[in-house]
């Protein structure tokens, strides 16, 4: 592989340190691969002459747009319309139903975290139009799909796929019906982009005025995350839950095992409702930071044990970075 | 259970090698014809169970076909997929409204056409 690298080798292993801090993500064991094929593009993209030129100028000046461009590229992955469709279509089969019984023509706010390059906004869309249709005439939807700046959002926001995309997922009947074919592309009918709208965001530092939603979709997300940004993420998205919202994760995924919020919903595995308020969730963090104590007197052997660095000098990556992380 | 079969209907010899890997990979049996009338033939022998169609073929083009097949004993059965360089949005629906199941447009890769198996059913993942 070494062959085909551009950089030293102590770029890949900055470059994957930074995704950690800044995104909780570990990249996978050929990322010098994946950055060396990701980047490449961006710097093309963001006028540097070579990829090195980019990456030192980025640690140079500190610019943290850029950085959180160039997280966001590494992380993105191929997705297709109606991916993991057993946990999306619970939306529109159980919960998108269920709300409609209390909200009637009142807003129903869909959050969608990690919205990558649309795909899934859309599908749920789709599935929610066609739901509008057949049994709910005046259900009213407003969805909101958050990431990171990247091109993978501008793609999201312009709605425009090639004839591959619109062919991974995509049943031609809806193809036809939702998209519009211009040129040797094909863009998203208004009817959709109309109810959804795509808003640039850190995932793991979610602004305060993104507001609070009846559903939150967070789909193949979470799993890829490190534990310890699992259990913040968890936590801190149920601040953006309205009482007795809901949580849908992949079919496949599970809420680690931490104090949180979120109960069994009484329909699918993957499908969590918010219980507890926040005061109550704070006793319970209270009583199980209470029990650690006990089980674990001695604070510094706690942190010995557990082989954790809590040296208070040690500056990450992402801080001299002046970046949000995880 | 036995192996399902699934036909490939295109002029291009070169193509229906490329999509009896692609269906091979899927493990499909693969047969083969070279235009409409072949594969109608080879249908009133033995029924396939997916039908990978082009649709601009010489002695008898893909539509026709679809039309023939779907008034055939058991031609309703058979999941039919038409893969053409037709990209035109009432081309795509004309062949849907008359019997296909789903349309592929030229060039696709192996992806596609897993996907595509995928969602009318052929295959569970």
């Amino acid at each position: 592989m070494s062959a085909v690298l551009s950089m030293p080798s102590g770029y890949y292993d900055a470059l994957k340190r930074l995704t950690a801090e800044v995104s909780g993500v570990v990249l996978d064991d050929d990322y010098p691969f994946t950055i060396e094929t990701r980047l490449s593009v961006l710097a093309r993209l963001e006028g540097y002459p070579t990829l090195v030129d980019m990456v030192q100028g980025m640690f140079k000046t500190g610019e943290s747009r850029l950085a959180i461009k160039m997280v966001a590229a590494m992380l993105r992955r191929d997705t297709h319309f109606f991916e993991d469709n057993v946990s999306l279509r619970s939306l529109t089969d159980f919960l998108l139903p269920r709300l409609y019984e209390v909200q009637k023509s009142r807003a129903i706010k869909v959050l969608i975290v990690g919205s990558n390059s649309g795909q899934e906004a859309y599908s749920a869309a789709i599935l929610t139009d066609k739901l509008i249709n057949s049994a709910c005439p005046d259900l009213n939807v407003e969805f909101t799909a958050i990431d990171y700046p990247s091109l993978a959002m501008d793609r999201a926001k312009s709605g425009c796929y090639t004839h591959f995309d619109v062919q991974r997922g995509l049943s031609a009947r809806d193809m036809l019906s939702y998209f519009t074919r211009v040129g040797e592309d094909w863009v998203v009918n208004e009817t959709l982009k109309n109810l959804i709208t795509f808003r640039e965001s850190h995932l793991l530092r979610l602004s305060e005025d993104l507001g609070k939603y009846h559903v939150i979709l967070c789909r193949n997300f979470i799993s890829k995350l490190q534990v310890r940004s699992q259990v913040n993420f968890v936590r801190k998205i149920s601040q953006h839950i309205k009482e007795r919202g809901y949580l849908l994760i992949g079919s496949n995924e599970k809420l680690p095992a931490t104090v949180h919020p979120w109960i069994a919903s009484g329909g699918p595995d993957y499908v969590y409702q918010r219980s507890k308020t926040e005061a109550e969730l704070r006793i319970e963090e209270e009583k199980t930071r209470n029990e650690r104590k006990l089980l674990h007197p001695d604070p510094v052997r706690f942190f010995e044990e557990r082989n954790i660095d809590k040296s208070p000098n040690k500056k990450t990556l992402a801080e001299a970075l002046n970046l949000k992380t995880a | 259970m036995s192996q399902p079969t699934c036909l490939i209907v295109d002029d291009s010899r070169m193509v229906r090698r490329v999509v009896s890997r692609i269906v091979r990979e899927l493990d499909f049996a693969s047969q083969e014809a070279e235009n409409g009338l072949d594969a109608l033939e080879q249908c009133r022998m033995n029924m396939p169970d997916a039908i990978l169609l082009d649709w601009n073929m010489p002695v008898m083009d893909g539509l026709t076909f679809v039309k023939h097949l779907r008034n055939e004993t058991d031609g309703q059965n058979p999941t039919v997929i038409f893969c053409s360089s037709e990209r035109d949005v009432h081309k795509i629906a004309e062949a849907l409204d008359a019997g296909a199941n789903e349309y592929v447009m030229k060039p696709f890769d192996s992806d596609i056409i897993h996907s595509k198996f995928f969602q009318a059913g052929l295959i569970t993942a």
